[in-house]
């Protein structure tokens, strides 16, 4: 018989004793032999040997002790005396084997189930949290929005509501494109209402009451914190804006002064301009 | 001609998680003046940022201290470059 045999990660968790060779139980009925595992095995419930029914009980712990530490999984040498359930430590000391008693393996039975009903129910509580928050959110979200629409005219909020988007003159006479969004959502516009640059100063969004943290700020508020700010000094928006240009703008030059010539002084001009070049033969 | 109480009543809002937290007071009662002005003053020590609001809904200006005779306040936080 060779010195190893494969096991397989279906056996984990069932309950199977075995040395060189196997013993299944199946509430009083045992059954023994020798077979290979295969890993086909693993993780399905149908075994070429082995019952779904089976009452296997736990596996040679080498195995586990192989998993942990990175080593073949697979093979387990035949050897070695098992050793109790996976959970504890390897032991060599084969006078320390012995079979999980029915009443040990119920109540790992029992405990698996507790343990499975727990994980259920603190995954339920955590959809119930996420749900929760969701709803808040969506609450906060219409609130803020509600306080928008009061700091709208009827044509930004039109725009609003059907581009996320508006639109705001401020004093300098600057235009600005503010988008729904938190960060990099103003854009300043050009004549030609295309967006030349954009603008990325916002309220921070993390909320925090000393050292505890509250909540997130709904979008709407920071556009409203944004417009607030901008409307009051848009210098120091800009000031404080991470600027990005998109186009840059035309410098205006200073217009040149008015020219009002009479076409036949400046002939006459001219005319006597030459006579007086002629006169000074400045041609030889 | 008399004013209801829902037209003396004065608002206070800070932007918050929750959408804004609103606070109104009567400039006629003075426990509501000093409720108010206290979460304004606690809002100013966060760093926040006061403007007021025009009765037609249109800006005001940014103030520094509590005004009772402001109509609407608005605070919100202040702005970082991103």
């Amino acid at each position: 018989m060779a010195d190893r045999e494969v096991v397989t990660w279906s056996q984990v968790g069932k309950t199977a004793t075995f040395a060189n060779s196997y013993r299944l139980t199946t509430g009083s009925n045992t059954t023994t032999g020798t077979y290979a595992y295969v890993w086909d095995t693993w993780n399905e419930t149908a075994a070429t040997t082995i019952s779904v029914n089976n009452n296997i009980n736990y596996i040679n712990n080498q195995v586990w002790m192989s998993w942990s530490t990175g080593n073949d999984p697979w093979e387990v040498p035949r050897n070695r005396a098992p050793a109790r359930f996976c959970s504890q430590p390897a032991d060599d000391d084969e006078d320390d084997f012995r079979e999980e008693s029915v009443e040990e393996m119920a109540e790992r039975q029992r405990e698996a189930e507790r343990a499975r009903i727990e994980a259920q129910r603190m995954r339920a509580e955590r959809s119930r949290l996420i749900e929760e928050r969701r709803e808040r959110l969506r609450e906060a979200r219409a609130t803020a929005t509600a306080l928008l629409m009061t700091m709208l005219t009827p044509e930004q909020a039109e725009q609003w509501q059907d581009r996320e988007y508006f639109e705001v003159e401020v004093e300098s006479g600057n235009r600005y494109r503010l988008h729904k969004g938190y960060a990099g959502n103003v854009r300043l516009l050009g004549d030609d209402d295309h967006e030349d640059e954009a603008l990325c100063c916002h309220p921070s969004m993390q909320v925090y009451d000393g050292g505890d943290y509250v909540g997130e700020l709904p979008v709407e508020d920071a556009v409203i914190a944004q417009l607030l700010a901008l409307r009051a000094d848009e210098e120091s928006f800009r000031r404080i804006a991470n600027i990005t240009v998109y186009r840059a703008r035309r410098v205006q030059r200073p217009a040149l002064p008015e020219m009002n010539l009479d076409p036949d002084q400046v002939r006459e001009q001219g005319a006597r301009i030459r006579e007086a070049l002629e006169g000074q033969n400045l041609a030889a | 001609m008399t004013t209801t109480v829902e037209e003396q009543q004065h608002t206070l809002r800070v932007l918050d998680p929750s959408g804004d937290s609103k606070t109104m007071w009567n400039p006629e009662n003075q426990d509501e003046i000093d409720g108010a002005k206290k979460v304004f003053s606690t809002m100013k020590k966060k760093g926040y940022l006061a403007y007021t609001v025009n009765a037609d809904g249109t800006q005001g200006e940014v103030i520094s201290d509590f005004d009772p005779k402001a109509g609407a306040i608005i605070m919100a936080p202040q702005l970082v470059g991103g």
